[in-house]
């Protein structure tokens, strides 16, 4: 009996120690030492938060947002009334429908998270090195890695939190406007569209870091993330454009070069990461999508049209969502290498 | 032997072809203050980050408190306080709010930082400045804050990495003594590295000598001019009101007197020396010779000469 | 024998008739004379006669004319020009047409039946009926194909006829003696009906649908139909042939009809074949429709019987396209006889095959392990 009671109140006490230091992570205790990590984070976190950059571009990113929502909100009441909600997948909708003035809410994620994510992480080492903090925060008694890890951390809290606040929002707008709570399938999908964004922007966050350990000056930082981002959106796809245009298969073409013509235009696709996001984000928001890729007339007859469950969409956005991930994981890592092999030395 | 806190072996650290710092060996005792003299670019600096781990050697040993720096830097860093090169602060925050950041980063709890931290800007006279921004802050509350920064860890020694560049000459006197304050106070070793030979001279207990990445010499301040001018201890400068003797016979005149080693003109007076004070025989010599002195100056052997001896001649003595 | 002298005797007796008229012509100038002096008639028909009064003397002959002897039950009318005479004037050397319409009842006896015309003086001229048959009140209740052939689901509709031989209106109440599970509809006018009423004489179309039960077997079913009232009541055997019947459902053992596979790989589907006709099914062939580049086999791929009612199993084996997509596919399995045919749709949900997603979760992992090995390597800085 008393082992039973023990345990129990072992248990109660792990679990009252674990929401107490979950607490703690949020309202640090004034009488505790912080981990020098945490205090690190908290600070990146406070940085953020105050700076006018972080203010600016998340109003940025809002009011765009609300303003895309409330598009589609006109747009889709008319419809959803005739529609019966499982078919119409109306908070799926929120996130999708324009009106053609405003693009809808994930093409603008598309367009202003990369924005986001280099505006927060471009000058994060090298002005640190500029303002000659560096070499002080790092003689104190912490790993050298915690402060490339604890800047990654903090930008990556404050993001997700924004988009995730970003996104509640939208589908409370959506909540108080029809009044139709979403079904578990579409929640389920709107929060990992928003885990997809996050992971998005945490790529250009880490690019924008890793141009941030190599240039000095921050000006040169945010100019190369920007012409990264320029390539990447508008002259990629053009050169795509034009070597798809110039490889073009005709009709006396043989099977095998239409077959690699496809694979090396899909391949060149393949790198673009918001190619690979807005590919991710369609699939996710739109249930009804089966093939990222265009379809032989074989794979297509015989279907029947109709959503696919959450975990086959997932399924079909895979390679994006690894291929984005990995790029993020990439970046990090350069931008860590680099780092932690550089050499410490006052401005 | 034992009271050496820092030990450095055969340390060595090279850029590619390039040896910033070669086979070095220095012994610090525990309490002692220590300046490290140099030109830029001696290697003053590179040594300094060897201590505290922010840069591997590449060959050698660094020792701390006892402890290897390149092993375990984290304890090193937890009992050294480092003030880089002109030090910077977040300009947004206030002077307190940096260095409660300090503190936390050193694992104090809030409370406990607040309380250290007012009572340091206080003992380095900040305390009017200290809810004020530290980008609003003169380049001497600056270096005071960095000052108090270094010490609100407890550390056993301090590292100042050219702490006085750029403040005034009263600010770098009163910087000065307040090192010297709080190093006697609190009982720490500091390693004070310059290019300011009179600054280390005011506060170093020794010296080390640094060019090109080798440590020359090390010692006090008279054991080092000692032990540098074994060869020709004295300069005895001498300077003739006319110049109708040819530098030829004055230097044969000279060279009679015992004890001169080298006899070098210079604007239009000589710098002899001698392993002897051949101050009075000169004098005589030249007398009889009949020529007219015009001044016979012996030089302290101040680090003045020590530095000019050897930054400027450098590349002889290798 | 006596057959023989039967008709000796006759015949004697015509030869007498015919020398009495020749003797009463002789005797008078007036003749009657018709043709079919003896006829033969079922019961309830009427019979008519043309009766000439011939005048071959030289005078105006009034002739009263009636009828005798003829029994009570029948009645008569005696026309001429239009009207019932009693009274016929012949001028000489001229002749006059009497119409004498006998009604037989519905219920007489069977047998001859005489009777006369009388013309007064004149003379009168015997007139014999004989009944066919054995007159009843009677209702005729007839159909002319009383037999039909059909498979259980079919509906047999025979057309029959009703008929009130009665003297009086009849209230037919419809009735069918069928055995359980059969159902019998009765039409009258076209409509369905449980009853009908006829007036004496005359007759009704009766429409009856029978709708046998689905699992009946096949033979030949008789299902009495009756037209009665109290006083009278009319059968009618209807005969019923069953043949077999070709059925046949294609379903699986919980008639779920979808499933799911993963791109290029196999799936086995458990298929039933049941037959749900009356006969034997045999060689039953499958097949399928299945999206371009699947491959469907069965096993068996032939199933040689199945007895009504009873089902067999097959197991459809479905190799999905490796490039499919996600998402629904249709598949069609057929079962095929020579006579029937059935199918079953099939909605296949594509799943897209798990070892991409692993591979995704290695290039993850492969990642993360190396931002670990970093950490390892640098983090202790």
């Amino acid at each position: 009996m008393n082992n039973v009671i023990q345990i129990e109140n072992n248990v109660t006490a792990k679990v009252k120690n674990f929401f107490r230091r979950t607490a703690g992570f949020f309202a640090p205790n004034d009488d505790k030492p912080v981990h020098p990590f945490k205090a690190i984070v908290y600070k990146e976190i406070a940085d953020h938060v105050r700076s006018w950059r972080f203010i600016i571009l998340v109003a940025l990113i809002a009011l765009t947002c609300f303003g895309t929502s409330f598009t589609a909100l006109t747009g889709i009441s008319k419809a959803v009334k005739t529609i019966s909600n499982d078919e119409a997948f109306f908070f799926l909708k929120l996130f999708t429908v324009s009106d053609g003035n405003l693009p809808a809410f994930f093409v603008f994620i598309g367009f202003l998270g990369p924005l986001l994510g280099l505006g927060m992480g471009f000058d994060a080492i090298n002005s640190e090195h500029n303002r000659g903090t560096l070499s002080r925060v790092l003689s104190q008694p912490i790993h050298r890695d915690y402060l490339i890890n604890a800047k990654f951390v903090a930008a990556l809290v404050v993001i997700c939190l924004m988009l995730f606040v970003l996104g509640f929002l939208v589908m409370g707008i959506g909540l108080l406007a029809v009044g139709i709570p979403p079904s578990a399938e579409e929640f389920m999908r709107i929060v990992f569209f928003l885990l997809l964004s996050f992971v998005y922007v945490a790529f250009w966050l880490n690019l924008s870091i890793f141009f941030s350990v190599k240039f000095r000056q921050p000006a040169t930082s945010a100019l190369s993330g920007i012409a990264v981002w320029l390539f990447f959106t508008i002259f990629y796809p053009m050169i795509v454009n034009v070597v798809s245009r110039v490889l073009e298969p005709n009709m006396m073409s043989s099977q095998l070069y239409v077959t690699s013509y496809t694979w090396l235009i899909k391949g060149m696709g393949f790198i673009m990461p918001n190619q690979l996001f807005s590919e991710a984000t369609t699939t996710l928001l739109v249930p009804t999508v089966r093939s990222i890729t265009p379809l032989t007339m074989e794979q297509i007859m015989g279907t029947i049209p109709g959503p696919l469950p959450l975990g086959q969409s997932l399924l079909i956005v895979w390679p994006q969502v690894t291929g984005l991930f990995a790029a993020t994981i990439l970046c990090f890592v350069l931008s860590y290498v680099s780092f932690m092999r550089r050499e410490i030395r006052s401005r | 032997m034992a009271e050496h806190i820092i030990e450095l072996v055969d340390l060595t650290k090279k850029y590619g072809d390039f040896t910033a710092v070669d086979r070095l060996n220095l012994n610090i005792r525990k309490g002692e203050v220590f300046g490290l003299l140099g030109p830029n670019g001696a290697g003053k600096s590179t040594t300094i980050l060897m201590m505290l781990g922010l840069t591997d050697p590449s060959s050698g040993m660094v020792r701390v408190c006892g402890i290897d720096s390149t092993t375990k830097p984290l304890e090193v860093k937890r009992k050294v306080g480092y003030l880089p090169e002109d030090v910077g602060f977040y300009d947004d925050r206030t002077g307190l709010e940096n260095l409660l950041y300090t503190a936390s980063l050193n694992g104090f709890s809030r409370n406990e930082a607040v309380v250290k931290a007012t009572a340091l800007l206080e003992r380095i006279g900040l305390s009017d400045a200290i809810n004020k921004k530290a980008g609003k802050y003169s380049r001497g509350m600056r270096q005071r804050l960095g000052l108090a920064d270094v010490l609100i860890k407890n550390p056993e020694i301090i590292i100042l990495d050219e702490p006085t560049l750029g403040i005034d000459p009263k600010g770098v006197r009163e910087f000065l003594d307040l090192i010297v304050e709080l190093s006697k106070e609190k009982g720490l070793t500091v390693l004070f590295s310059s290019h300011h030979l009179h600054q280390v001279q005011q506060v170093c207990d020794r010296v080390g000598l640094f060019i090109s990445g080798k440590l020359i010499a090390e010692g006090d301040i008279q054991t080092l001019s000692q032990k540098l001018f074994s060869s020709s201890p004295y300069i005895i400068e001498v300077g003739f009101s006319d110049d109708k003797q040819s530098v030829n016979s004055i230097e044969t005149l000279l060279k009679r007197v015992e004890g001169i080693v080298s006899i070098q003109p210079k604007n239009g007076h000589f710098e002899v020396s001698c392993v002897r004070d051949a101050t009075s025989d000169i004098a005589r010599t030249a007398v009889n010779a009949g020529l007219d002195l015009k001044h016979l100056y012996r030089k302290e052997y101040g680090l003045d000469e020590i530095y000019s001896r050897y930054f400027e001649g450098g590349v002889d003595h290798e | 024998m006596s057959s023989r002298t039967t008709h000796l005797k006759l015949l004697s007796l015509i030869c007498g008739i015919f020398f009495l008229s020749q003797f009463t012509q002789a005797q008078s100038d007036v003749t009657l004379y018709t043709p079919y002096t003896s006829i033969s008639v079922p019961p309830g028909e009427s019979v008519e006669y043309a009766v000439d009064i011939i005048n071959n003397g030289k005078e105006v002959k009034n002739v009263p004319v009636s009828v005798s002897g003829i029994p009570k039950s029948w009645t008569y009318t005696m026309k001429s020009g239009g009207y019932t005479v009693t009274q016929v004037s012949v001028l000489p050397n001229d002749r006059k047409t009497l119409n004498l319409r006998v009604e037989i009842p519905v219920q007489v006896n069977k047998g001859n039946y005489r009777f006369r015309i009388n013309a007064g003086s004149v003379g009168a001229l015997p007139l014999n009926v004989n009944v066919s048959k054995q007159g009843t009140f009677k209702t005729e209740f007839t159909c002319n194909q009383i037999n039909m052939q059909g498979n259980s689901n079919s509906t047999f509709t025979f057309n029959a006829t009703l008929k009130n031989r009665n003297a009086e209106k009849q209230l037919y109440a419809l009735v069918a003696n069928a055995p359980v599970g059969w159902e019998v509809i009765f039409k009258a006018n076209y409509k369905q009906a449980t009853s009908v009423e006829i007036e004496p004489n005359l007759t009704s179309e009766i429409g009856i649908d029978i709708n046998p039960p689905d699992n009946i077997e096949t033979g030949t079913y008789v299902i009495p139909v009756k037209a009665s009232t109290n006083a009278t009541s009319a059968s009618l055997d209807l005969q019923v042939v069953i043949s077999g019947r070709y059925e046949m459902n294609v379903t699986t053992p919980t008639g779920l009809l979808s499933s799911k596979i993963t791109a290029g790989d196999t799936r086995k589907i458990d298929l039933v074949v049941i037959n749900t006709g009356s006969s034997i099914l045999s060689d039953i062939n499958l097949s399928a429709t299945a999206p371009s580049n699947w491959e469907v086999s069965f096993e068996p791929k032939k199933i040689d019987n199945i007895m009504a009612g009873q089902s067999a199993k097959v197991v459809a084996t479905v190799k999905a396209d490796k490039r499919a997509i996600p998402g629904d596919y249709e598949t069609v399995f057929e079962a095929k006889t020579n006579e029937v045919t059935s199918k079953a749709t099939f909605r296949i949900f594509v799943r897209t095959p798990m070892i991409w997603g692993w591979m995704g979760i290695l290039i993850i992992l492969f990642a993360i392990g190396i931002v670990y090995y970093l950490f390892r390597k640098y983090g202790r800085r």
